[in-house]
Formats: structure tokens, C-alpha cells, sequence
């Protein structure tokens, strides 16, 4: 008897956990779901009916291609690739150097760095925009990738959030690691990041995000159409006489593909337990 | 605990390199900026405090400033809070979960442009919101909500929070990852119920990642822009413009990069202040001891 | 210290180092071959390579074969030069010019949005064609065209295509409401009673005038208010018509015989709520293709008219331009393109594909402006009907100093009349103030 009761509790509790997750799914994605149905639709269609219809009547995938022969689809879709997976390398690279001692270190100066380090993020980047520019001109970075990339490759966000997953961390194994002798460079290496694999999994999945999905900053430093990358590519979707949802909607769903894929990809790094017998280290 | 001088500092070189070259430096020059006439073409000119004080005589700046404390207060709380409820519940070993995340993250990667038209059909007159409000018998009459000056800036914080809070559940879903597993072990053996090991274990080592939340969406708050532009373009009657949107328009509309430089250091500070506060209360961290 | 440490640092900032400097040979040569091509400006006789690069807002993919065309045929004319394209967004290219034209790297010949163009003319960053081009050149463009950029005795660019506004009308509402097609409504007065009607029989918005941009100035002067004095130092607008103005948009607006997004909305609530079919017209000959694109069905249903407008008579005429910013040091070859772009058969290329006007005479002789055919589709009645308004239309709001502030202060005041914060009356007398205000700043 017992146990059917807590059978049919836990059943309970599932079927309560997957109401709320699909209720709060539906709520999140509904534009997304507009989305698609647009990009699905075959000219014909009017996009913007009121009731909206999210059933497409003659569903095609005709846009999705229609979509790739706008513009130079691959070489835009390289450019971004180039950028946004040396953006990742380096920003998590560099955010977790700097994080290191802010969280775990005694130092001069510690506090004040810090806090410089927090203020990047509180003045508007568009008055920032012009100065570096002025910089990056001067150090010849136009029209290359790595105009792109360097000054995005520290995060104020990254190291924050590299050195509050660093300070989690259980100050024992640093000691006993030291004791067997490893210097910092080593403990950081071997011992931290390791642990930190989820914090860092989100800083690298935030900042492929941000450098994808970038647009301002690529057009001002990028003057050869063929630098573009895909953001500036999409924009032409929707021109100066024209502009058909369907293609732009289409447009939208391939530029976020390249993010859900690595979403659910980077999956496993989110499993609970991932962490189990970490203090035993 | 010895530790060469110089290895922090070694540590935090590459960084620091190019924070320097391009933030600090950048940054600098706009607090130079703010101190005198530019319009980014002709030379700049110094006037001292003149863009400041044209600043706090000006109505419109003021308006602005409000907008944007209320958005703060009404969109922090939100965005600190409901994304630890979700995380937790995307944090269930359950089938399916890895979409239920996806979906969750949805919004932070959709373009504003595209989740803009849809929000329209949410907020219009003969819109859903009013649909269901009307239905419920809740209201008479519909509510127009992005074209009234009482309902618009809650109507876009609503999309602010909408986006805001898969990111966030991201960053508390790795902040619930790294909690070691021991500690739950352990509070079982010595009896501690559910709600226990919540509050004796969960939120206290949470709490790293709720300062980071918290600085980050205020941060986002004070510099909220894009929701503003695509939404309600600071209307109606410039209920709903908030200080960014003031300074972008002041500097690219109006080419008075000296005034919006000036706006944007008060910004600055205004951030500045607010997230000491919340280091000096929330970020009491164990390396001090 | 630790060597692993230092080493990985070090090659770090080592590789990112060389890679910049990769990137400063490229500009050392970029740099080069500029003052090549000063030395070369200098002995234009010999026809020195020259490059010059040409941006355009947002014409691609729709129009690539046609300026990649025109670009092809002026190499092929001029050998010496080369013109390179870039193609920017149009929401950015304000902010992607101002980049450039702060850093001294402006581009040679470029496509402006009016309004900015009048900005940068104001600092004096774009060359005169009144002192560029010559008199037979300047004759083959309609006149009101080419008086459309001019500021202080300054013509800062060469006109391009011209569009006039048509009123797009909804046939299936106007059959539901019992209103005749053919005579839609052409004055302000009209179109409130289409308005009314519309209400009353169907439930749904009659006329969306838009407010965005420079469109309530517009409305202001259709209705028959001076925005200034002759000399532009005065506001000249709080009289009747003015008055007039404001309490025809707070009446529409109170009776909810337009829609609240009038207030907030920029031209694309106009756009999407006509698509949706809940708005019988509007002025918006600009997104007929639009239109066909995403709402085909609605786009058989629309029936273009003759623009709205009110005791003036007058109707509104927009200008698309080529200006040269003065950094430009090709100036000669930069105005020799932008007057190539811009000629009567160019441009006659340029209307076949959409339905824009030509700002060369020529070119509107044709009678592709002026014929119906039988089969013609909205689009190209659009395009007749807009050519026919030519005559009468003329650019209403001028380019001004300080306009981005001006339009600003009109827009508030209207929007609080609308609101009820303050009456027509209170809301005209402070825009007043605000207008002899800023006409004062030097």
C-alpha cells in the first residue's frame, strides 16, 4: 500500500513538474513559434493577418534556400564562424587568467581592479564607439577579423563570472595542492578549471552568442563587403522598397541555429551531479 | 599561503592589456568628452561644466532619469528572482529537459525586431493580453497598453524581463552545478529535510551568483535601450525613454557627443554607486578571513 | 616563476601582437596607394589609377545586378578608375558615416538619409554642387529636386529618385463600410468623414496618419501653416492653420478614429496594420512592394489615390541623394560618378524595377510615367499616379538648422494635445517658444 501511495505521489509530482514546464515553454517560445510558421510559408500567404495563423498552408522549405542565395551566404557564415570561435577561445581564456587571483588571491590592489573591471560595462558602448574606432584604425585592425574579435576578448561579465564560480570553490583544495607542491599556474590549470566547467561553459556559450550575433560593431570597423558577416548579410533581407517576412524570418531561424545546436551541446556540462566528490578531490 | 608578488598581477596581464586599450582608454576620453562641445567632426572644444549643468536644467534629462530608476526597480527584482525558480526546475534529472532549457533560452536569442511584431499582437487593443483580460471578466474595457503613458514602460519592462530571464537562469544553473554534491550528502545523513538543505545549503552558496545577477541586470537596467527603440521609440510622449535612449539620441540624432558624454558619465556614476552597494552587502566572499 | 605561465602569456599576446601588425602593413599599403592616388589627382591628364568607394543604403540583393551594372559601365568608360561598392543598412548608415567622416575616412560618393545629409552640410563636410557641377549639367534635373538639398545657399547633393506620397486605399473595407472606391477621400476633411463612416460600419480604423519623421510638419503645412519666417528666425506656425493642425489629430485621436499607435508608432505599425486589413488607407505608396510581398491578397484589394491634403493644396515630395563628402580626394571623379549614377537613362533603368520617380526631366517624359496600360497593377498606378502629382508637389519641410530639435519640440507638443496633458492651444504656444528658441542658436 505504501509504496503505491508514493508511486502514484511521484507520478503526481511529474505530471504537476511537466505542466509547469511546458506551460512556462509556451510562454517563452511563442514568438519563435511565429517565427517558423512564417519561415514555412509560401508566397500566397498573407504574414500579417490578424488573428495571426500559425498553420501554414502550403508548407515549404523554398525560403531557407531562397534565403542562402540573397547574399553570399557561406562566405558571410565563414567570417562569423572565424569570429565568434576565436572570441570564445580568448575571452574565456583571458576572463579566467584575470578571475584566478581576484577570487583566491591576497594582493594589492585587488578590490580597486576589481571594481575598474566591473565599471567597462557601466558606460554606454555607444560612446565608446567613436574612440575605438580612433584606436582601432590606429592600429590598423579595419577590415580584419581581429578587429572584430580583440575588443571583445575580456568580459567585465567574464571575469565576474569566473571569479564567482572561483570563489565557490572549497579553499582546502588549493592548500593541499600547494602542499604537493603545484604553483598557481598549476592549481589553475589542473585543479580549478576542471571545476568550474559549468560557469565556463556559460561564459563561452554567452559570449558565442554576443560575437554571432553582433552587428553594430562589425559594420562600423568593416568597409569590404566581403568581410561581412552574417547579421549584416541577414539585414539586406529586408531592403530599402522590399522587405518579405517570410525570408526574414527564415533568415532569423538559420542564424540562431548555429546557437542551439551548441546549446544542446554544451548540455551535459549542466547535469546535476556533475560536481559529486569534488571536495574529496 | 606564499605567492610570488608578482603573480597575480601576471595573471591578470592579457586582460588588463586589453581592457586598457580598449575600454579604459575609450572610456577616458568620453569623460573628456563630457567636459566639452563635440560633434564628433569639428575639433572639440572645452566649456568645463556646461554640458552638466544644460544636463540637470533639462526636463526632458530628468524625465529620462525617473523612467529609467523605474525600470530598474521594476525589472531587477524580477530578473533576480525568477530565474532561480527556473533554474530549479530545469535543473530536474528529467526526460526532455535539455528542450525545456533550450526553449527557456529562446528568448535571449531571438532578435528583438521578430519578438517585437509578436509582443504587438500580445499588447494591441483587440490584442491576446486584453483577450484574456476581457474573457476573465477582469476589465471593461481593453487596456492600451504600449500607447497609454500609465501602461507602456511596464508593458516593455515585461519583455525585458520575458528575455532576461533564460540568461540569467543560465548563469544560476551553473552557479547550482558547482555546488559540491558532498554537502547534500551529508545534510541527509544528518536528517536535514528538503527545505533545509535549500536554505542551509542551496541559496548560501547560490548567493556568488545571485551579486553576479544582480549587478549584471542592474547594469542591463540602467543601459536598457533596445526593447525602448523597437518598441514604443521612447513614446508615448516620451513616457517610456530612459536614459540610453536619450544619449544615443542626443549623440547620433543631434550630434551633441559632448551633452550625451555628459549623460553618460552621470549614468556611469549613478551604476557605479548602486553596485557597491550591492558588493558591500551581498559580496562579503571568504577570502577576506 | 613559473615558466609554463609566462610562456603562455607571452605567446599569447605575442600572436595577438603580430597578427595586429599583420594588419597595419595592410593599411601602410592602403596608405600608399592613397597618396598615389593624391599624386595622381594632382596630373589628371595622365589618368592615374584612382579608387573610389561608393556606399549605398541597403540596395542589396534587390538591386545588385543594377549598380554593379552602372559600375561596370562607368570602368568601362573611364578605365583609370575603380569604385569600389559597399552596400550599408540603412538604419546604421548614420552612425557608420558619422564613424568614418570623424576619422577622416569617409567614403567618396554616398547615398544619405536627407535629414543627415543636411546635418553634415551643416558642418560644411560635403562639397558644393553648386560649384561642382556645371549649369548644363544642373539643368537636366527637375528643379524642385535639386532645390531640395540646398541649405544657406549650399546644395549639398545631387538629387536621385524622387518619390510622391500616394494614399493607398483597401477596396474590400470600402465595399463592407458602403464607401465608393473611386472617389476616396482627398482632403484632411474627407478622410475624417471616411474615417467616421469606416467606424460606424465595420469597427475598424478608417485613416492612420503617421507622425513619424518629419510627417506632422508636413501635415501642418498641407493644412496651410508657415513653419517659419522668411528669413527662418521665427516660428510662424501658431496661427489658425496651425491650430487647425493640432485639433484635427487631438479630435481623430479622442474619437479613436485612428489608432493610438498613431502616437507611438513609426511608419511600420502604419505598414503591419494595413497588411492586417484593420485600415481602410493611408500614405504609404513607398510600401507597395512591401505589400504585394507579404499580403498578396490585400495587395489586388489596393487602389492608390491621390495624396491627402489640405487648404494649401500643396502635396509633399521626397528627395533620395548622392552627396561627396569633402574629405573625398577624388572630388572630381567622385562627382563625375554621382552625376553618372544619376543620369536620365540610369535612372530610367532604376524605375523600371520599382516604383520610384526619376529626378531627371528626361527621363519623366517617357511615357512609362504616363500611360496606363490595361493590365496595370497597383504598382503601377502607384507609380502614375505619383508622377502625376509632380507638378503640385513640392518638398514642404526644407532642410533646416538644428531640425532634428525643431521636428522634436512639434512632435512633443502634438503628442501632449493628443494625450489631453494640454490643449491644441497651449500645446502650439509651446512649441512657439521652443522654436524661437533653438532659430535663435546660432
Amino acid at each position: 500500500m505504501a509504496v503505491e501511495a508514493k508511486d502514484k505521489k511521484s507520478i503526481m509530482k511529474k505530471i504537476l513538474l511537466y505542466t509547469l514546464l511546458v506551460g512556462v515553454a509556451l510562454f517563452m517560445i511563442g514568438p519563435f513559434i511565429w517565427l517558423l510558421a512564417t519561415a514555412l510559408k509560401s508566397p500566397g500567404e498573407n504574414i500579417f493577418q490578424y488573428p495571426p495563423t500559425l498553420l501554414p498552408e502550403n508548407p515549404t522549405l523554398m525560403n531557407f534556400v531562397r534565403v542562402m542565395d540573397t547574399f553570399p551566404f557561406w562566405r558571410y557564415l565563414f567570417n562569423s564562424a572565424v569570429v565568434a570561435v576565436m572570441t570564445v577561445f580568448l575571452n574565456v581564456l583571458f576572463c579566467s587568467l584575470a578571475a584566478y587571483p581576484l577570487a583566491r588571491m591576497k594582493f594589492k590592489g585587488r578590490n580597486l581592479i576589481f571594481i575598474l573591471v566591473l565599471s567597462t560595462m557601466m558606460i554606454p558602448f555607444q560612446l565608446l564607439m567613436i574612440p575605438v574606432y580612433v584606436i582601432s584604425l590606429e592600429l590598423g585592425l579595419q577590415n580584419t577579423y581581429l578587429g572584430m574579435v580583440l575588443p571583445h576578448i575580456t568580459t567585465a561579465f567574464g571575469v565576474f563570472l569566473m571569479r564567482q564560480a572561483f570563489i565557490t570553490i572549497p579553499y582546502e583544495l588549493d592548500e593541499s595542492a600547494r602542499m604537493d607542491g603545484a604553483n598557481a599556474f598549476q592549481i589553475w590549470r589542473k585543479i580549478l578549471m576542471p571545476l568550474v566547467k559549468p560557469s565556463m561553459v556559460t561564459l563561452a556559450l554567452f559570449t558565442f552568442v554576443s560575437a554571432w550575433g553582433d552587428f553594430l560593431w562589425p559594420l562600423i570597423i568593416v568597409s569590404d563587403q566581403s568581410m561581412y558577416t552574417l547579421p549584416l548579410g541577414l539585414n539586406m533581407l529586408s531592403g530599402t522598397f522590399t522587405s518579405d517576412w517570410r525570408l526574414i524570418a527564415a533568415g532569423a531561424i538559420i542564424s540562431m541555429l548555429p546557437i542551439i545546436i551548441i546549446f544542446l551541446a554544451l548540455q551535459r556540462f549542466f547535469i546535476s551531479g556533475a560536481m559529486k566528490g569534488a571536495v574529496k578531490g | 599561503m606564499k605567492q610570488h608578488k608578482l603573480t597575480p598581477y601576471l595573471f591578470l596581464l592579457p586582460g588588463s592589456v586589453i581592457l586598457t586599450v580598449f575600454i579604459f582608454y575609450p572610456m577616458l576620453q568620453a569623460i573628456w568628452m563630457s567636459f566639452t562641445e563635440y560633434n564628433m567632426i569639428t575639433d572639440a572644444e572645452f566649456i568645463g561644466l556646461e554640458n552638466y549643468e544644460n544636463l540637470f536644467d533639462s526636463d526632458v534629462f530628468w524625465n529620462a532619469l525617473t523612467n529609467t530608476f523605474i525600470y530598474l526597480i521594476g525589472v531587477v527584482p524580477a530578473l533576480v528572482i525568477l530565474p532561480i525558480f527556473l533554474a530549479v526546475l530545469v535543473n530536474q534529472k528529467i526526460k526532455g529537459i535539455g528542450f525545456f532549457r533550450s526553449a527557456y533560452y529562446i528568448p535571449v536569442v531571438i532578435s528583438l525586431v521578430v519578438a517585437g511584431i509578436t509582443w504587438d499582437w500580445v499588447y494591441r487593443e483587440n490584442g491576446i493580453l486584453n483577450y484574456i483580460l476581457d474573457y476573465s471578466g477582469v476589465i471593461a474595457e481593453p487596456i492600451p497598453w504600449l500607447t497609454s503613458q500609465d501602461t507602456a514602460i511596464f508593458a516593455v519592462m515585461a519583455v525585458t524581463i520575458w528575455k532576461g530571464i533564460g540568461y540569467y537562469m543560465i548563469i544560476y544553473l551553473a552557479g547550482l552545478q558547482s555546488i559540491p554534491h558532498d554537502l547534500y550528502e551529508a545534510a541527509e545523513m544528518d536528517g536535514a529535510n528538503w527545505w533545509q538543505q535549500v536554505t542551509r545549503i542551496t541559496i548560501p552558496m547560490l548567493m556568488p551568483f545571485v551579486l553576479i545577477v544582480t549587478i549584471m541586470s542592474t547594469i542591463a537596467a540602467m543601459k536598457v535601450f533596445e526593447e525602448i527603440y523597437v518598441m514604443t521609440g521612447g513614446g508615448p510622449a516620451r513616457s517610456t525613454e530612459t536614459l540610453v535612449f536619450y544619449i544615443y539620441s542626443e549623440a547620433f540624432e543631434k550630434l551633441n557627443m559632448g551633452y550625451a558624454a555628459a549623460g553618460g558619465v552621470i549614468l556611469f556614476l549613478i551604476t557605479l554607486v548602486i553596485s557597491l552597494i550591492n558588493l558591500k552587502f551581498m559580496g562579503k566572499d571568504r577570502t577576506k578571513t | 616563476m613559473n615558466k609554463k605561465l609566462l610562456l603562455s602569456i607571452f605567446a599569447a599576446m605575442l600572436l595577438l601582437f603580430l597578427a595586429a601588425c599583420g594588419g597595419d602593413d595592410e593599411t601602410d599599403e592602403g596608405q600608399e596607394s592613397a597618396n598615389d592616388e593624391e599624386s595622381g589627382e594632382e596630373a589628371t591628364e595622365e589618368q592615374e589609377d584612382v579608387t573610389i568607394e561608393f556606399w549605398t543604403m541597403q540596395l542589396q540583393p534587390t538591386f545588385t545586378d543594377y549598380i554593379q551594372g552602372i559600375i561596370d559601365d562607368y570602368e568601362e568608360e573611364n578605365p583609370h578608375v575603380t569604385v569600389e561598392w559597399l552596400d550599408v543598412p540603412a538604419a546604421d548608415l548614420d552612425t557608420k558615416i558619422l564613424a568614418d567622416v570623424s576619422t577622416g575616412n569617409a567614403p567618396d560618393v554616398v547615398n544619405l538619409n536627407p535629414t543627415f545629409a543636411s546635418q553634415l552640410a551643416q558642418l560644411d563636410e560635403l562639397v558644393d554642387m553648386e560649384e561642382a557641377v556645371d549649369q548644363e549639367d544642373k539643368d537636366k534635373y527637375v528643379e524642385g529636386a535639386w532645390e531640395a538639398n540646398n541649405l544657406h545657399g549650399v546644395t549639398f547633393a545631387i538629387p536621385w529618385y524622387l518619390s510622391t506620397q500616394v494614399t493607398l486605399n483597401n477596396e474590400s473595407i470600402y465595399d463592407e463600410a458602403g464607401l465608393d472606391i473611386d472617389s476616396p477621400p482627398e482632403t484632411y476633411e474627407e478622410a475624417r468623414e471616411y474615417a467616421e463612416t469606416v467606424k460606424e460600419e465595420t469597427g475598424k480604423y478608417g485613416y492612420f496618419p503617421s507622425l513619424d519623421l518629419s510627417l506632422t510638419l508636413q501635415h501642418m503645412v498641407k493644412m496651410g501653416a508657415d513653419l517659419t519666417n522668411e528669413d527662418g528666425t521665427e516660428a510662424a506656425f501658431n496661427t489658425e492653420e496651425g491650430l487647425e493642425t493640432f485639433e484635427y489629430f487631438t479630435d481623430l485621436f479622442e474619437r479613436d478614429l485612428i489608432p493610438r499607435e498613431a502616437l507611438v508608432g513609426d511608419q511600420r505599425n502604419t505598414i503591419d496594420m494595413y497588411q492586417a486589413g484593420e485600415v481602410a488607407f493611408f500614405a504609404g505608396s513607398q510600401f507597395i512592394s512591401q505589400i504585394e510581398e507579404n499580403a498578396p491578397e490585400l495587395y489586388e484589394n489596393t487602389v492608390p489615390s491621390p495624396a491627402i491634403t489640405g487648404d494649401s493644396g500643396k502635396k509633399t515630395i521626397s528627395v533620395q541623394n548622392v552627396a561627396v563628402p569633402s574629405q573625398t580626394e577624388n572630388q572630381e571623379v567622385a562627382v563625375d560618378f554621382a552625376l553618372f549614377l544619376t543620369n536620365a537613362e540610369n535612372q530610367f533603368e532604376f524605375t523600371q524595377l520599382t516604383p520610384i520617380l526619376p529626378s531627371t526631366l528626361e527621363t519623366l517624359e517617357d511615357p512609362y510615367f504616363t500611360e496606363v496600360d490595361e493590365d496595370a497593377t497597383a504598382s503601377d498606378l502607384v507609380r502614375i499616379e505619383s508622377a502625376g502629382q509632380l507638378e503640385d508637389a513640392e518638398l514642404l519641410v526644407p532642410p533646416m538648422d538644428n531640425y532634428t530639435d525643431l521636428n522634436e519640440s512639434i512632435y512633443d507638443a502634438i503628442s501632449a494635445a493628443m494625450l489631453g496633458d494640454m490643449t491644441p492651444q497651449e500645446a502650439l504656444d509651446q512649441a512657439e517658444e521652443e522654436w524661437n528658441e533653438i532659430l535663435a542658436e546660432e
